[in-house]
């Protein structure tokens, strides 16, 4: 903003130096100068208005953007970040108990089947026993009547509120969104969970957020309406590894990361194959064009002068 | 291997949550910015009008911690 009032400044000085002799004044000086008469006046005034704008523009803007991007998170060292690295499984088991205790209450994952756990955080049986917990609206049957039955494992994760209106009553007005695709779905998407979810702090003198919202220098502009989830030891782990807030908080983005791309272990593996074998084919490829073109790159052309 | 797993949780004793604990020892690094925030609130403390805030402090304040606890954490969590 203020490179863009110099710019006003040199562009007033060009228009008017044909028709007026200006004198040289600093451009600090030039910005309270008055207003020069005739066709060109107007030009001058907007000008001046746009290069004052501009600098006042920037103060302000400076002051309301940090709280409304939200602290920048820093990046964390995920055990899958690695060119070849797999996912924890042990860790999207314990995230996934995390979940189902402390946020599936009101986060939907829609996306994901109790099927798409097995093999990755369950065994059959287990994803099985823990389908056949939940009821599901299944029909209509022979008599045209809806029914419920016990989940199977082709059913999706329960979801807490029927529709997004009935999660937005329950909440305020906020909407808890669904979880599925989370971590690819917020920008820098991980390292933001994990900062969000352990970040709950005290807010800065002179910043006072109403009943009903929440503190957290993470979220864009600072209110949140959930509240702080993760206490330490609010989830007992089956594997009997302490439940601090971190460790959940890094278990749980472990678990919405595999949710929101499954794929990754068999992506990188595929990546680095084919980026290795195409490797191979380039240097090939150049070799064969290099051979080929060898014929003509190495022919000599005799000038034959007529006097 | 089997004590360094219970280096934060013996049965009678409460769990330290390692990034709370990261976060201060982490304090000293970051004493500048702890300054310039204190500061701040001290200059703000009388403020009527409230529109004066300490954001800008506060972020620097935890964007340093933040620095200094991220490359550590994760060594600390099973």
């Amino acid at each position: 903003m203020v490179g863009g009032g110099v710019i006003q400044q040199i562009l007033r000085r060009k228009l008017h130096s044909p028709s007026l002799a200006t004198p040289v004044r600093s451009w600090l000086s030039s910005k309270t100068a008055h207003v020069d008469a005739g066709s060109s006046g107007v030009r001058a005034f907007a000008l001046l208005g746009a290069g004052v704008t501009g600098l006042l523009s920037f103060s302000t803007v400076a002051s309301a953007d940090e709280a409304e991007h939200g602290l920048a998170c820093p990046d964390y060292p995920w055990p899958h970040d690695g060119i070849l690295s797999s996912y924890d499984h042990a860790s999207i088991r314990r995230g996934h108990q995390v979940y189902q205790q402390v946020c599936a209450s009101c986060h939907s994952m829609s996306l994901i089947s109790y099927r798409d756990l097995v093999g990755v955080a369950y065994t059959e049986e287990e994803a099985k026993a823990m389908a056949a917990e939940i009821e599901v609206v299944d029909g209509p049957n022979d008599e045209g009547e809806m029914f419920t039955r016990p989940g199977k494992l082709s059913d999706r994760l329960p979801q807490p509120y029927a529709n997004e209106s009935a999660a937005r009553f329950a909440n305020g007005g906020a909407y808890p969104p669904d979880l599925s695709l989370i971590t690819k779905a917020r920008h820098n998407g991980q390292n933001y969970v994990f900062a969000l979810l352990t970040g709950y702090r005290d807010p800065p003198a002179g910043i006072s957020i109403r009943e009903g919202l929440h503190y957290n220098p993470y979220f864009p502009g600072g209110a949140i309406a959930m509240p702080k989830m993760l206490n330490d030891e609010a989830v007992e782990y089956e594997d009997g590894v302490p439940a601090t807030e971190a460790q959940m908080g890094k278990d749980v983005v472990s678990f919405l990361s595999w949710a929101a791309e499954p794929e990754m272990e068999e992506r990188k593996l595929m990546g680095f194959k084919w980026i290795f074998l195409l490797s191979l084919a380039l240097l090939q490829a150049a070799y064969y064009r290099r051979l080929k073109w060898s014929v003509l790159k190495s022919r000599k052309l005799v000038l034959d002068v007529v006097n | 291997m089997f004590i360094s797993f219970f280096k934060y949780h013996r049965a009678d004793e409460e769990v330290v949550d390692p990034k709370k604990y990261l976060e201060e020892s982490c304090k000293p690094k970051c004493v500048k910015p702890l300054l310039e925030y204190q500061a701040c609130v001290k200059r703000i403390q009388g403020d009527e009008s409230g529109h004066k805030h300490c954001t800008g402090q506060y972020f620097d304040y935890w964007h340093c911690i933040d620095k200094c606890v991220a490359p550590k954490l994760f060594a600390k969590l099973k």
